[in-house]
């Protein structure tokens, strides 16, 4: 049985839509800039943040003015909507059809913006609600309302891809006809002065697999892919973009916010996925990596690569200095991004690509080429060492 | 032998209880009145030395413990992947770094609360405690976070892409967190059970030992708010067992003192006219978001002991034998979670 995507939906600081993402890769124009929605002390930080306010989100996510409006569902539903409808989802009679979401910071924006009324007084109380994680998936799932099954991973930057190799196994346990997973998040000042806490923030436009590379820059929004098996896809008549035809899942287990010195975690989870896939490393064509432009992560993830694919490094590139590091969504953004190369023949630039690693010495792509994509891989590294590994193949 | 049955190895608690024991079985401390109760911890110094109980957070002490405990009971040296389930990962961490923005601003913050809030905090520590470098996740699903990471597992080794697994449920409750629980109207009620904390984790795997507990023969979770989809997933389970629903000796539910969560156990129950005897874990154990773990350790120690253990009961119903407990879990009537196990 072949896992099929047919259908993809992205929101980020560089489109709305996949329409206008693929624009933004194509002209090699970057989101990351100023902050202007997300209120913090530290604005001297760039972001890719989304520039929609939550009435601005609420329009584009068809939800009606009344309701409470929290920004990581929100953009979560119009990735999710934009989804469903490019794989023609209208009829869902008789189809069992899934949910699954990763994300963390959840509702944490409004949490932070009124944890103090929440905790001592009832005037915020339209707006009380848990906020957890499981909320802002069955805020999107309520609002579809397709759905059978709910439920939410969060793996910390791996979550939306661990969210997909769920759903791949439910498909090929025929637990479900259609699964639609991935992530979304928002920028929150709790995780801003996280990230800023640990000193791995750049206070310019990051620089993935540069020497020079100082961090990352946190950014925002959401990607979700429709899979279901390829008997299904012919049954409802709809024409597959590509397949998922690999992926990995591995644990670190060496340290809560590093990585391991030989990146023993991202190349297990690299070789897993390469495994299912039954693909020789040759024929990977192009891997969007997680190159997050932390020192750390970089070094690591360049470690492993060398370590998986030896002499012939497949051409690859981050595209974090376009989005941002959408932390739980990257696994949905980049595999929609991931998808896109191979619907339209091409690789996205590294951007701000000057000098290699003097240790590990890999290049980049540096500059928009178009090619043909047969196999892509994409990887996600987590927190704690979740790290996970996709591979999506096209349909020759 | 059935090449494809799934069983409990082994089960490791910290609770409200006596910790990493059995004595509740017969002997259970009994909280009244209170509608909250946190966890009594061990003394960690007679299992870890001083430094790594400095360096990890009081949930993260417990899991390393609970999940090297429920190794070591099981008869098996390693664990393919390890599966949480957590309502709110690290809350406690995650409040702390959220009081000192609120309260203290953004200028002067440390790292310290903050890298130990994602909620996959939890599960990385145990793949550290278990040198388990396979497949990690975890689920944060509200009342079927620990359910979400069962099914998760028992689907790898029912297809075989891997033989055994440490499935967890791991909660902590601040006093604010759980107020705005309580004020939402998740929480809190008067007759039985309390708001608590979860700790609890089992090794499964296809390997049937000495020690096994039971056999897991279906797990199926749904969401949906009519009764007959409901029945449906019911069904499925029963299927999935080979059994009726006549089969079922027991049913673990997860009754807990709140009024709306209750009266939909006792609507649903009788839609789906399940008149066993009924068990509950939220008067001995507390209800957290994963805090159904408890139910489903319970269940299996009935199992294994081919008797009903009296403090799980919350009627006065009797069983003739105890070979099949289903084990029915909801969340706010939207979310549910049918587990069968199975004398082994």
């Amino acid at each position: 049985m072949n896992i099929t995507i047919t259908g993809i939906g992205t929101i980020s600081a560089i489109g709305n839509n996949c329409e206008e993402t693929l624009l933004s890769l194509k002209n090699c124009k970057t989101g990351i800039s100023k902050l202007e929605i997300l209120k913090t002390i530290h604005n001297e930080l760039p972001a890719g943040e989304v520039k929609l306010n939550y009435d601005q989100l609420a329009q584009l996510a068809q939800i009606s003015d009344n309701e409470t409006k929290v920004r990581t569902p929100l953009l979560g539903l119009i990735a999710t909507r934009e989804a469903l409808k490019s794989a023609k989802l209208e009829n869902t009679n008789d189809l069992r059809i899934a949910f699954i979401s990763g994300t963390t910071v959840g509702g944490m924006d409004r949490m932070e913006q009124f944890y103090d009324d929440f905790t001592h007084n009832d005037t915020k109380n339209s707006f009380l609600y848990p906020h957890d994680i499981g909320d802002s998936s069955e805020f999107i799932a309520d609002h579809i309302g397709i759905f059978s099954y709910v439920t939410s991973i969060s793996t910390a930057c791996s979550s939306g891809a661990n969210a997909i190799i769920l759903g791949a196994e439910l498909i090929k346990n025929d637990r479900f006809d259609i699964v639609v997973a991935g992530g979304c998040e928002s920028l929150s000042v709790y995780h801003f002065n996280g990230f800023n806490s640990l000193k791995i923030l750049d206070n310019e436009i990051c620089r993935p697999f540069d020497e020079s590379r100082a961090g990352l820059n946190l950014g925002e929004g959401a990607g979700y892919v429709v899979l279901e098996s390829d008997k299904i896809a012919k049954k409802r008549g709809i024409k597959p973009i590509c397949k998922l035809s690999g992926y990995g899942n591995s644990c670190d287990a060496y340290h809560q916010t590093a990585t391991s010195e030989n990146g023993e975690g991202p190349y297990l989870a690299m070789k897993e996925a390469l495994k299912i896939s039954q693909l020789k490393p040759q024929e990977i064509s192009y891997i969007n990596c997680h190159g997050t432009g932390t020192p750390n992560n970089d070094l690591t993830e360049s470690i492993a690569i060398k370590r998986l694919f030896g002499e012939n490094i497949p051409p690859f590139s981050s595209t974090k200095a376009y989005t941002g590091h959408t932390t739980s969504a990257s696994g949905g953004v980049e595999a929609v991004i991931s998808i896109l190369c191979i619907q339209k023949g091409f690789i996205p630039p590294n951007l701000n690509f000057k000098t290699p690693i003097e240790t590990t010495g890999l290049k980049p792509i540096t500059e928009f080429k178009n090619a043909e994509i047969k196999h892509v891989m994409t990887n996600s590294f987590g927190f704690g060492g979740n790290d996970s590994s996709l591979i999506f193949s096209n349909l020759n | 032998m059935d090449n494809n049955s799934i069983y409990i190895n082994s089960f490791s608690q910290i609770s409200v209880q006596e910790p990493l024991s059995e004595n509740w079985t017969t002997n259970p401390i009994i909280y009244q009145n209170e509608k909250l109760v946190k966890i009594k911890d061990p003394d960690y110094k007679e299992y870890y030395p001083a430094n790594i109980i400095r360096r990890n957070g009081k949930v993260l002490r417990r899991a390393m413990l609970v999940s090297q405990t429920a190794l070591k009971n099981s008869e098996l040296t390693q664990v393919d992947g390890v599966f949480t389930g957590s309502g709110l990962g690290c809350v406690e961490n995650t409040e702390a770094f959220l009081q000192q923005i609120v309260y203290e601003g953004e200028e002067f913050l440390k790292p310290t609360y903050f890298m130990q809030s994602t909620h996959n905090t939890i599960s990385s520590v145990i793949g550290i405690a278990l040198n388990c470098k396979g497949y990690n996740s975890t689920y944060c699903h509200k009342g079927i976070s620990f359910e979400s990471a069962l099914l998760d597992a028992y689907l790898q080794i029912k297809s075989g892409k891997i033989n055994s697994g440490f499935v967890c449920g791991f909660d902590e409750m601040s006093n604010t967190y759980f107020s705005i629980l309580e004020r939402a109207g998740y929480l809190g009620g008067k007759s039985i059970g309390f708001a608590g904390e979860s700790s609890a984790g089992c090794i499964i795997s296809n390997k049937l030992t000495n020690n096994s507990l039971c056999k897991i023969s279906s797990v199926r979770i749904g969401y949906t708010q009519k009764p007959e989809e409901i029945e449906k997933l019911l069904n499925q389970a029963l299927y999935d067992s080979n059994l009726t629903i006549n089969n079922i000796d027991l049913v673990m539910t997860g009754i807990n003192g709140n009024p709306e969560n209750d009266e939909a156990y006792t609507k649903n129950l009788e839609y789906l006219n399940i008149r066993c005897a009924k068990l509950g874990f939220a008067q001995l154990f507390g209800e957290s978001y994963s805090g159904s773990v408890y139910g489903v350790y319970g269940s299996a120690l009935c199992l294994k002991k081919s008797q009903v253990i009296t403090p799980l009961k919350i009627d006065n119903k009797t069983s003739e034998k105890i070979e099949n407990i289903l084990i029915y879990r909801h969340f706010r009537n939207k979310d549910h979670a049918f587990i069968i196990l199975q004398k082994c």
